[in-house]
């Protein structure tokens, strides 16, 4: 009994292994991952970095996020959404907060508020958005506005891999918050490999964003 | 006969002589005294002067970099700069000429302020047009600031044929969007 079951099974994988392999072999011709490595000028690893494929889509579906302020910090720093996507701002300190942005491709102003602030805001233009507090120097926030939802950030070795992408894909674009300059765009170079990206970023030095310490207003 | 045939002549010699040596000898010390004296004094006097120098430089050093800290993220120059690059409007420049130089006054001891793009070419300032010409540090200090973690650097730079110390720094937008100067001439 054991062995009739063992052998009805290997043959409807093999089965199912012959219809499929087609398939297979049409999805691999459309279907690659590229996988992207980005150091800085000294070639250490940056983890953060966000790479995206260099495409116009139209009609993407928007997004719904939230950049929170909490512990007088955004959260999360760098935000990526889809061109047409809604921002929510809510702030969960005990003090107010006036969240701004002076970016080309988003300019606005929500005054000091504490809770949920009225409306979310919509970035209905690509680019590059930094966020601020006008009453708290230090904290800061990115948002970047894609026309795709290919894109992938760089882990700690400083790696991102971009799945399941047309075999066509070649330009892409790299960006993190402290690049100087406008996102670097990589296409392969002749006889370069097009699923394994090297890139260099040149970074400003990590600017110090951290609040001042509470001492709690104590007299001495 | 002459004088010093004589043994009083010559006693009258030898103590003379004695004397001659030893108001000499008491000039040479005292002379050397008070020359070490004088020499000590103008040194105290000059180490006097160089450190009350330097105190009064560091505090309008001091003065100078808190006040460009405070412009660097002042949010209503930072949104009249943003008007500036949407529009390139005229009147929004002189608008921010006219808040350089609110700024110069509350900072006291500046004696000119300057923005400039982040690629280091002036936008505006709030010197003569003569003097405008003449200052261009910008591109070094730039770089010395980018690559400080606090994002701030300082030189003495000629400006007109005298010596200025000035203090660069980005305006915070909150990213940096463009770079401030301010300095003050170091023989006022």
């Amino acid at each position: 009994m054991k062995t009739i079951l063992s052998n009805s099974a290997s043959t409807l994988a093999f089965r199912l292994l012959w219809l499929t392999t087609p398939v297979g072999f049409l999805s691999c011709a459309w279907a690659a991952d590229i996988q992207v490595k980005v150091a800085d000028q000294r070639g250490r690893p940056i983890e953060g970095a966000v790479v995206w494929v260099d495409e116009s889509a139209k009609n993407l579906p928007p997004l719904d996020v939230e950049i929170s302020q909490k512990n007088r910090q955004f959260h999360p720093e760098v935000t990526v959404i889809p061109v047409g996507s809604k921002v929510r701002f809510p702030n969960r300190d005990s003090v107010q907060h006036h969240v701004y942005s002076f970016s080309p491709a988003k300019s606005f102003d929500i005054p000091l508020y504490i809770g949920e602030a009225a409306n979310p805001v919509i970035f209905g233009r690509p680019g590059i958005v930094t966020i601020g507090c006008n009453i708290h120097d230090w904290m800061s926030a990115s948002i970047l506005i894609l026309e795709t939802t290919k894109f992938a950030k760089t882990n700690a070795t400083g790696i991102a891999t971009l799945k399941d992408l047309p075999a066509s894909t070649r330009a892409l674009k790299i960006w993190h918050p402290r690049l100087r300059g406008d996102p670097v765009a990589w296409t392969p170079e002749q006889g370069e490999s097009a699923s394994q990206a090297a890139v260099t970023l040149t970074l400003r030095p990590a600017f110090p964003r951290t609040p001042p310490q509470d001492e709690g207003g104590t007299y001495r | 006969m002459s004088f010093f045939s004589s043994f009083r002549g010559r006693l009258v010699a030898v103590l003379f002589a004695l004397l001659l040596g030893t108001q000499a000898a008491t000039y040479v010390l005292i002379s050397d005294a008070a020359s070490k004296d004088a020499r000590g004094q103008v040194r105290e006097r000059m180490d006097e002067t160089t450190r009350t120098f330097q105190e009064s430089m560091a505090r309008r050093a001091s003065e100078l970099r808190l006040g460009v800290r405070l412009l660097s993220s002042d949010y209503a120059f930072a949104s009249t700069f943003s008007r500036l690059r949407e529009s390139k409007d005229p009147v929004t420049l002189e608008t921010l000429r006219s808040a350089l130089q609110n700024y110069q006054s509350r900072i006291g001891t500046a004696s000119f302020l300057r923005l400039s793009s982040l690629d280091g070419e002036r936008i505006v300032d709030t010197l003569a047009a003569s003097f405008s010409e003449s200052l261009s540090f910008e591109k070094s200090l730039i770089e010395a600031a980018e690559n400080s973690e606090a994002l701030e650097a300082s030189s003495v730079e000629e400006l007109d044929g005298s010596l200025h110390f000035v203090v660069m720094r980005p305006l915070l937008m909150p990213e940096p969007s463009a770079w401030i100067a301010v300095g003050f001439p170091l023989d006022a």
